[in-house]
């Protein structure tokens, strides 16, 4: 579903971000994004949610090559894509609901399907009670279920989140994990940038290892090693 | 619950752009209503007067014969009398009139005050003729032959150059009217286009996000051209009806003054229309060009 050949990106006339970064995800993968800070983690979520074109390299999403896609199909790719940014972006003036709101207006839904589905996801993520509240008077992990909220709701084909839980305490951080494990279910393809080794131990996806650039794509860790390790 | 769909960029908080552009809009607009309304009153002044006048002639007897004699009432009372009698002949005119001496002093009432009783002041004597064919170029100097044969000195005037004067005048005042639309326009776009620009960039992050969302150029286009419907239409209306209540009691003051001469101004559905162009063209051509900037700006984004 997504294939990276050879890709390289560098911002202006900066150095080389990521250099040489193959791989490929298959439809209904699930896999972790790891790597030091600066390694280019978020850089490669830019890439695949399109905030960035690569400097080389080809990039085929959806069965597209994104590098020649027109705008229009850009577009249309990007409406199959939730993100859950690192700093949420949430936007500042308007209330929880109409920031996860915004993807489904963005597609052109009905306004009464699109009060349900809040409705229901704001539910989900444990803030039924706050729908109304603007992000600046909601705590940091509140804020970040609102984000999550907001990618999840398009029922997005691939959902990338960089450090979705990284605001969270462990329970809901582990609530939310079931969540994409449900989605993931459901056919979702997830990518998850995360530093959080327990976390990655845990849930036991593949993990994608980011270095100075340079990708490497670690297996799941068999179970029986898992045991051993605990 | 959930009533109005809030903007999805917090464009409205940017007051100080808003207000610029409200009050170019509001100003320029009030101006060029004000020159419309000039224009539309000398219009109107002209077609009363054409059809006043045109078809008309109107032969002068001067007091001073051609040798520098003052002549009397009496004999130019005579030489009239002569006059309307051999135009009377001529199968050209419809109807020659002798005019009044009341009626004569009526007419130079303006210039010279009131000369009513002053029975003793030399006035020239005046003929109207009415033409059956108004545009008779050759009938009309033929009457003018005639004329000059009764009396070498009195003079027949069709009031054609007087007209074409006022034609010119409404034309320049119309010219001047549409180049203040002009001026208003390009105002308004240059000031909306700054303003959009200003905003892009301090909501580029926001944008930037809509975008990856998978927004639309128009999608996010609309969320400024909405904006700019609102505010350059509104601050449009409002300039133009101030500008249309300054005609209106402008028009009452002018009446105060008595200044007769202007015919009273009709706000027929012609009019309106010509006060709604400006702030119609304001408004459409702002909204295009907001758009433009917008979409230009999109453009790059990947
Ligand atoms: N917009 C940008 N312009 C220029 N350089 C950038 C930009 N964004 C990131 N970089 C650089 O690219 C490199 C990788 O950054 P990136 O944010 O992708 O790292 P990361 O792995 O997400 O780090 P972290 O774990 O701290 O979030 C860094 O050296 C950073 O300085
Ligand atoms: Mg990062």
């Amino acid at each position: 579903m997504i294939t990276f050949e050879h890709v390289g990106l560098r911002y202006n006339i900066g150095p080389e971000v990521l250099t040489d970064i193959t791989f490929t995800l298959e439809q209904g993968a699930f896999h972790f994004l790891s790597g030091p800070s600066g390694a280019g983690k978020t850089s490669l979520m830019k890439l695949l949610y399109l905030s960035q074109l690569p400097t080389r390299g080809s990039v085929q999403m959806f069965g597209q090559d994104v590098t020649i896609a027109t705008r229009a199909q850009r577009m249309m790719i990007r409406q199959r894509i939730g993100v859950v940014f690192q700093e949420f972006r949430l936007l500042p003036h308007l209330s929880a609901f109409d920031n996860v709101a915004l993807p489904l207006r963005i597609m052109g839904r009905k306004p009464h399907d699109i009060k349900n589905a809040c409705r229901e996801i704001l539910e989900w993520v444990g803030l039924a009670d706050h729908m109304h509240a603007r992000p600046e008077i909601l705590s940091g992990g509140q804020q970040q279920r609102v984000a999550i909220a907001r990618a999840v709701i398009g029922k997005p084909r691939l959902l990338l989140a960089d450090e979705p839980t990284g605001s969270l305490d462990d329970a809901t951080g582990y609530r939310i994990m079931s969540l994409f494990e449900q989605l993931n279910r459901m056919g979702t393809t997830i990518v998850i940038a995360t530093h959080n080794q327990q976390m990655m131990d845990h849930f036991n996806h593949p993990r994608l290892m980011l270095d100075k650039g340079n990708l490497a794509v670690q297996p799941p860790t068999p179970k029986a090693a898992l045991k051993a390790a605990h | 619950m959930a009533t109005k769909k809030p903007a999805d960029l917090a464009l409205e908080k940017d007051d100080v752009g808003t207000k610029f552009v409200t009050l170019v809009v509001i100003m320029m607009t009030a101006l060029a209503t004000l020159a419309m309304g000039g224009a539309l009153v000398v219009h109107s002044l002209r077609a009363s007067w054409v059809g006043e006048v045109s078809g008309h002639m109107t032969i002068e007897i001067p007091v001073t014969a051609a040798d520098g004699t003052v002549r009397e009432t009496e004999s130019l009372g005579i030489i009239a009398e002569q006059m309307r009698d051999a135009l009377s002949k001529d199968i050209d005119i419809d109807s020659v009139r002798l005019m009044s001496r009341s009626d004569v002093e009526k007419l130079v009432q303006p210039w010279l005050g009131d000369v009513a009783g002053t029975a003793d002041l030399p006035l020239p004597a005046l003929i109207a003729v009415r033409l059956k064919h108004p545009n008779d170029a050759q009938a009309i100097g033929e009457i003018a032959q005639t004329v000059k044969r009764v009396d070498p000195v009195a003079t027949s005037e069709t009031h054609q150059a007087w007209l074409a004067d006022l034609k010119r005048f409404s034309l320049v005042l119309l010219m001047a009217a549409l180049l203040m639309a002009a001026a208003t326009i390009a105002c308004s776009i240059l000031s909306v286009t700054g303003a959009v620009k200003a905003r892009l960039a301090a909501h580029h992050a926001d944008i930037d996000l809509l975008h990856v969302m998978g927004a639309t150029d128009n999608y996010i286009g609309g969320q400024f051209v909405r904006l700019v419907v609102k505010n350059v239409g509104r601050a449009a209306l409002i300039g133009t009806v101030a500008g249309m209540i300054a005609l209106k009691t402008g028009g009452l003051v002018a009446g105060e003054l008595q200044a007769a001469m202007l015919p009273a101004f009709r706000w027929d559905f012609t009019a309106l229309l010509w006060f709604a162009v400006c702030p119609a063209l304001v408004t459409g051509l702002s909204l295009l060009a907001a758009r433009f900037t917008v979409l230009r700006t999109l453009a790059v984004m990947p």
